[in-house]
């Protein structure tokens, strides 16, 4: 018999010849495949699990709510200059003289607030991480 | 116990305590697959967790058409070979269709001493195995799988599961035969 019929016969469970060097190695390495390797699967695994998706879940959340408050401040300007421009248009140009003035003080101002917000989503992704581990 | 068709639904709807029955269902076919694969304690660690929040994200795509122990099988083994390409952990250095390629440590008064019976050193020779040939091997001795299983696990066709499962046996016999002759000498 060669080698495939061998293994085919393992494979559907027959008997060994006690004789048959090649189907007694071919038994004991089946048996020994069959045995469990020791896994170290951690204590509470699962909820660590759940606790990194509900993490960002709460972030998903947080970026959808900041994303929101962003939305309805550039509407609340965009109103503010219609109704200014349309009411008041010396005020507006007023106003508008103000801002293109100090533009880069604006834009500074914008862009290290952006920073702050990812600095800190950044920090909390990560310390989130390792409490989600030790704990 | 887990219930595929009652508790999909509920994960689905939101609920992750029943979220962490089927990760604790399925957690040790994960931690079998990804340990075959890495070697690392701590990457294996990573990887199943991430393989668990992949299967969150993407039960909503399970659409019942194979076992759902298959479907997650597959996110932990592509998962595992990611991880490995990623990092370049990934053994280019031979074909696995020529696995007499592969290197195996040769017999020493050390190895010889830690593998004091023929299963530690069929252990020893599965680690030193080729990641496919471990991955076949272990699902489908360990786990269960049938070969059509096993290619839809790792996209591998029918004929290439069985070859390989075929030639890391043999590989295997032939190895163990010399040194039980060994051990008896």
């Amino acid at each position: 018999m060669n080698d495939e019929q061998l293994q085919r016969m393992m494979e559907e469970g027959r008997p060994v010849p006690p004789d048959h060097e090649d189907l007694q190695a071919y038994q004991v390495l089946f048996k020994a495949l069959q045995q469990s390797p020791s896994l170290h699967i951690p204590n509470r695994f699962a909820s660590r699990v759940s606790m990194r998706i509900q993490a960002k879940r709460e972030r998903v959340s947080n970026v959808r709510f900041y994303l929101l408050v962003a939305v309805i401040i550039l509407c609340s300007a965009a109103i503010t200059a219609v109704m200014l421009l349309v009411y008041a248009p010396a005020a507006a140009a007023g106003i508008l003289s103000v801002i293109i003035a100090k533009k880069w003080l604006w834009i500074f101002a914008a862009g290290a607030l952006t920073a702050i917000q990812l600095a800190d989503k950044w920090l909390q992704k990560k310390t989130t991480g390792k409490l989600i581990d030790e704990h | 116990m887990f219930n595929e068709q009652e508790d999909i639904p509920k994960i689905l709807k939101g609920d992750l305590g029943v979220f962490e029955l089927l990760v604790k269902q399925y957690e040790r076919l994960v931690y079998t697959v990804v340990s075959r694969v890495l070697n690392q304690q701590e990457d294996i660690e990573d990887v199943c967790q991430e393989v668990f929040i992949k299967v969150h994200r993407s039960l909503r795509n399970f659409k019942f058409a194979s076992k759902l122990s298959t479907w997650i099988a597959r996110i932990a083994y592509l998962s595992s070979i990611n991880y490995l390409k990623k990092y370049k952990k990934f053994n280019t250095a031979f074909s696995p269709d020529d696995i007499e390629q592969a290197h195996f440590t040769e017999e020493n008064p050390e190895t010889a001493a830690s593998g004091k019976d023929a299963s530690a050193y069929i252990n020893r020779l599965m680690n030193e195995l080729p990641e496919v040939y471990r991955t076949v091997l272990t699902l489908y001795h360990l786990q269960e799988f049938s070969y059509q299983e096993i290619a839809a696990i790792t996209g591998m066709p029918e004929g290439t599961v069985k070859s390989y499962l075929f030639r890391a046996r043999k590989m295997m016999k032939e190895k163990l035969i010399a040194y039980l002759k060994k051990e008896i000498v």
